[in-house]
């Protein structure tokens, strides 16, 4: 199938057979419409079938031939139509005139009546030839002219009750002539000039002409005399009537068109029915090659897929219109050809006509496929070009008007704005200015946009402020919906919302990493003390082996400490990551700062005591409540207290103040330190921070950063101060009912 | 001769709480993860166990639940997590005491010890009457004698008043002021702070670990209770 599709003989073959069979098809439709006008497929023989052809063709001769007597033409003069014969009877039925070779015929027509106006017979006949006077006789409506009746009643003329007369006997007499005209033969100019005079004698009211055919009994003298000066105003009613029957004849020489359409009568008769088979198979081959021409269409030999060919390359449209002249003109051709006296001759010009037409149109229709298959069929049009290029001539104008203003800075790219505004305004008012209704309009519809524009951006506007007002107080999460603003606005917008990203990203990041470190130092202080469990179970272990070695005794009583020293800090390594970065809960009650400076005074009291420190508490009566986690407390004032008993000089006081100031619980520790303090109270809070005389005594250097951490958690303040050596802590919570 | 199982990951903590354990004479089972322990209490009799949490293949608390299934074997928890949402849940699972690593060797004994008196010798009713117990405390009043873990503990009189106080109203938070009030039938006037040294004594001598007490306990800035012991 494949091979068959890129074949071109294939094609050329399929192209040449849908044309024949277009032709044939045309040719039978012509046989079946001949053939079903005349009513052969419903059951008329032939001769009825020749018949309905040969009695109109003989009317329209015999019409002509009336309309040609009325002017005054000779019986003689027409008498050369080809295949066919006439008579003409008068009023009486008498025959008149019989053209030649009348007896030998195949189909006779009704009789038809005509007048002859007596104007034009005076004219044309009486003056000039002085014998035919004829006249319409008829009741075909077909000929029937009112006018001409009414006439002859306003004259009172007797002649419409002959005509009547006449007419209604018509039917009657239609089969009368049809045999006398049989008889009438070759005699028939002889008698028809008797009856002509036998109908002057009897019915005609004026004396005046004989209806002498032309021949033999033309030069009497009577007419002559008729003609006389005083019967020339009787002359208009001078009407005659008479009818006509035409024949057609049978093998005469010369009458080609009648007997070959009578042929082709009798052939289209024999094949009706093979017309009809004839049309069915030739539709069907025709169809199946149409389609698969359309199929095929594209495909060529040893080519993959749909290849443009020759005609492809002429633009959609315009091959269309060049397809469209030449078929117009086959159809010209067509109608032109139908013209054509010859059957013969029409048939070759039908079948020549389509031939052309059809292979014109199966090849824009094959273009047409291709075109479809390639999904071409648009874009190969002049007009979608044509089109496309204008569209993207503006796409590429309006970038450029676009590209200029988005260059420009804000302040000029407004001024421009405002100032075309400005320049429509006033050439709108030079343009109309006696015009107070147009100008009003261009005003309002010019105030409509303006204000529609200034309330567009107020609502952006608005939206901006909303946001700056959300990212100021915090809200990382507002976003700014700029799908629909522009230019600045959009900006502006867009920005903010960078800002937001850029914000949450980096608190996002802080959380992150500040839970990494709380975390990597809770890990690896668990893994410490794992070894450090070990180290400090065998140092004791060592320890209670007997060592004789005073110096072995004296080292392990070092790692001992150390070891011990390792522990704290490692726990307090943990407390104050854990504590700084929030990671403890924290249990709120109610906590009465009075018992807990008593419970922690009574904890301290020996170590103080050893420390040769001398602690004076002083408190309120009342007791002073605050919101707080107990145990964080405790942790609190046991790191600062056992702060003072390291760092405190010995022989001196403590003092530890409670007192409620302004509803704040303030606790206050005040000492003097035992070494120079050289540096700030707030560097003193950061971790692993010690003055630099305290570095080889015991402790972590964390206890007042966990203790301001947790204070913190507790939200409460810790202030602490170095004035000289004396070394102040001021704790400061609200206080609860 | 107890059986006492001891399990650890780390080899080293393992050997040297045996060296500790064996001349007291305990014998030491010993265990790597929570799977081997629970082979050795299936396999042999354990008097008490000591385990540690982070262990590879099972770890502790879920060890202690499955040992729970079907013994109440002592259990003490031996941990390097010092929250208290660990030893939270290892007391809830089942654990019965707990120390934090690096842990002192005499505070382990100490805490074995007290473990095996409750479990061997004071399970069950054998409480004389008119005695006031909680938890491991034993305080008779006709005799004035106060045994922790059944050993006797020396207290001076106002240590054995605050002692009588508290556990006579166990879980009942005594200020410092009420407590004066109550024991030295004074106002105290500033003297609060005598209370809580008195409470420091009491707890050295009855806590084998005063810093972490099990049953006189401040509730700070409120008072003191003594809780009211799960067992008793």
């Amino acid at each position: 199938m494949k091979n068959l599709k890129s074949s071109l003989a294939a094609k050329l073959i399929a192209s040449a057979l849908l044309v024949a069979m277009a032709v044939l098809m045309l040719y039978s439709v012509f046989g079946i419409g001949i053939m079903y006008e005349r009513g052969a497929y419903s059951g008329a023989d032939l001769e009825e079938v020749q018949e309905d052809y040969l009695y109109p063709w003989c009317v329209s001769n015999m019409y002509n031939l009336m309309e040609n007597y009325r002017h005054g033409s000779l019986p003689e003069n027409l008498d050369d139509i080809a295949g066919m014969g006439f008579a003409i009877y008068d009023e009486k039925d008498q025959l008149v005139y019989a053209s030649q070779g009348i007896d030998d015929y195949i189909l006779k027509t009704s009789p038809y009546g005509f007048n002859y106006p007596a104007e034009s017979v005076i004219i044309n006949n009486i003056r000039d030839r002085k014998d035919v006077l004829i006249t319409r006789l008829d009741e075909d409506p077909y000929f029937v002219e009112e006018p001409l009746e009414e006439e002859e009643l306003k004259e009172g003329d007797p002649l419409p009750e002959a005509a009547t007369a006449g007419a209604e006997a018509l039917p009657d007499e239609t089969a009368t002539p049809a045999e006398s005209a049989a008889p009438a033969e070759t005699a028939a100019p002889v008698e028809s000039t008797q009856p002509a005079e036998t109908n002057l004698d009897t019915g005609a009211p004026v004396p005046t002409t004989s209806l002498e055919p032309t021949e033999t009994p033309a030069p009497t003298p009577e007419p002559t005399a008729v003609p006389a000066e005083d019967s020339v105003p009787d002359i208009s009613t001078f009407v005659k009537r008479y009818k006509m029957v035409g024949y057609v004849l049978d093998g005469v020489e010369g009458n080609g068109q009648v007997n070959s359409m009578l042929r082709l009568f009798s052939f289209c008769y024999g094949h009706r029915t093979d017309f009809v088979w004839i049309f069915c198979v030739s539709a069907v081959i025709a169809l199946l090659c149409f389609v698969f021409l359309m199929a095929a269409a594209g495909h060529k030999k040893d080519r993959e897929g749909i290849q443009a060919g020759f005609t492809e390359r002429v633009p959609f449209d315009l091959l269309s219109a060049l397809f469209f002249i030449p078929v117009v003109i086959c159809v010209g051709m067509g109608v032109e050809v139908s013209y054509a006296n010859s059957v013969l001759l029409q048939m070759v010009g039908y079948g020549l006509a389509i031939a052309v037409g059809v292979s014109l149109c199966l090849w824009w229709c094959m273009s047409f496929a291709v075109r479809l298959k390639m999904h071409t069929v648009l874009k190969s049009c002049l007009c979608f070009r044509v089109l496309a290029w204008c569209w993207r001539l503006i796409k590429r104008l309006w970038a450029f008007v676009g590209e200029v203003l988005r260059g420009m800075r804000l302040l000029p790219k407004a001024t421009l704005v405002i100032g075309g505004i400005l320049l429509v305004e006033f050439f709108w008012l030079c343009a109309f200015q006696y015009d107070l209704g147009v100008t009003l309009f261009g005003w309002v519809v010019e105030r409509l946009v303006l204000v529609a524009l200034t309330l567009y951006v107020l609502l952006c506007m608005k939206r901006l402020l909303q946001a700056g007002k959300e990212i100021s107080e915090g809200n990382l999460d507002y976003h700014v919906d700029t799908a629909r603003m522009r230019g600045p606005l959009k900006e502006h917008g867009e920005q903010l919302n960078r800002i937001t990203d850029g914000m949450t990203k980096a608190v996002d990041e802080r959380m992150k990493s500040e839970r990494f470190r709380t975390e990597l130092i809770t890990n690896v202080s668990h893994d410490i003390k794992t070894p450090l469990t070990s180290i400090i179970n065998y140092v004791d272990l060592l320890e209670k082996e007997e060592i004789d070695n005073d110096r072995a005794r004296e080292y392990l009583e070092v790692l001992s400490r150390q070891s011990a020293r390792l522990k704290k800090l490692i726990d307090d390594l943990m407390e104050a990551s854990k504590a700084s970065t929030g990671n403890v809960a924290v249990n709120w009650e109610r906590c009465q700062l009075n018992v807990l400076l008593d419970q922690c005074a009574g904890e301290y009291a020996e170590k103080l005591k050893s420390a040769n420190l001398e602690l004076v508490l002083t408190k309120p009566e009342e007791p002073v409540t605050i919101q707080a986690d107990g145990r964080h407390m405790w942790r609190v004032f046991d790191n600062l207290l056992s702060n003072i008993c390291k760092y405190a000089m010995a022989g001196t006081r403590v003092y530890l103040n409670l007192e409620q100031v302004r509803g704040m619980a303030v606790v206050t520790f005040r000492n003097i330190s035992d070494s120079q303090l050289n540096i700030s109270g707030d560097e003193l809070m950061e971790r692993f921070v010690r003055g630099d005389r305290s570095r080889n005594t015991e402790g972590s250097g964390l206890g007042l950063s966990i203790a301001r951490s947790l204070v913190q958690l507790q939200k409460g303040q810790m202030n602490l101060t170095v004035d000289g050596d004396l070394f102040k802590v001021v704790l400061k919570f609200d206080v609860t009912e | 001769m107890y059986n006492i199982l001891v399990c650890d990951d780390e080899r080293d903590i393992v050997s040297a709480l045996k060296i500790y354990l064996e001349p007291e004479g305990y014998r030491v089972l010993e265990a790597y993860n929570g799977q081997e322990a629970l082979e050795v209490l299936s396999r042999e009799q354990v008097h008490l166990v000591l385990l540690d949490i982070m262990m590879p293949k099972l770890d502790g608390i879920s060890t202690i639940a499955r040992l729970r299934e079907r013994s109440n074997v002592p259990v003490i928890m031996l941990t390097a997590k010092s929250e208290d949402t660990d030893k939270v849940l290892g007391l809830n699972i089942g654990a019965d005491d707990y120390t934090t690593k690096p842990f002192n060797p005499l505070e382990v004994l100490a805490r074995v010890r007290s473990q095996l008196r409750r479990y061997m010798q004071l399970g069950g009713g054998t409480v004389k009457t008119g005695a006031l117990v909680i938890g491991g405390i034993s305080l008779d009043d006709s005799s004035k004698d106060v045994t922790v873990d059944g050993e006797p503990v020396s207290l001076t009189p106002t240590e054995y008043e605050i002692l009588k106080l508290l556990m006579n109203n166990p879980g009942k938070v005594f200020s410092p002021r009420e407590m004066y009030k109550l024991i030295w039938k004074d106002e105290p006037y500033g003297a609060e702070s005598t209370v809580a040294v008195h409470i420091r004594h009491l707890r050295e001598k009855v806590e084998i670990n005063p810093a972490e007490p099990r049953y006189i306990k401040a509730v700070w800035g409120q008072g003191y209770k003594i809780e009211r012991g799960k067992e008793a």
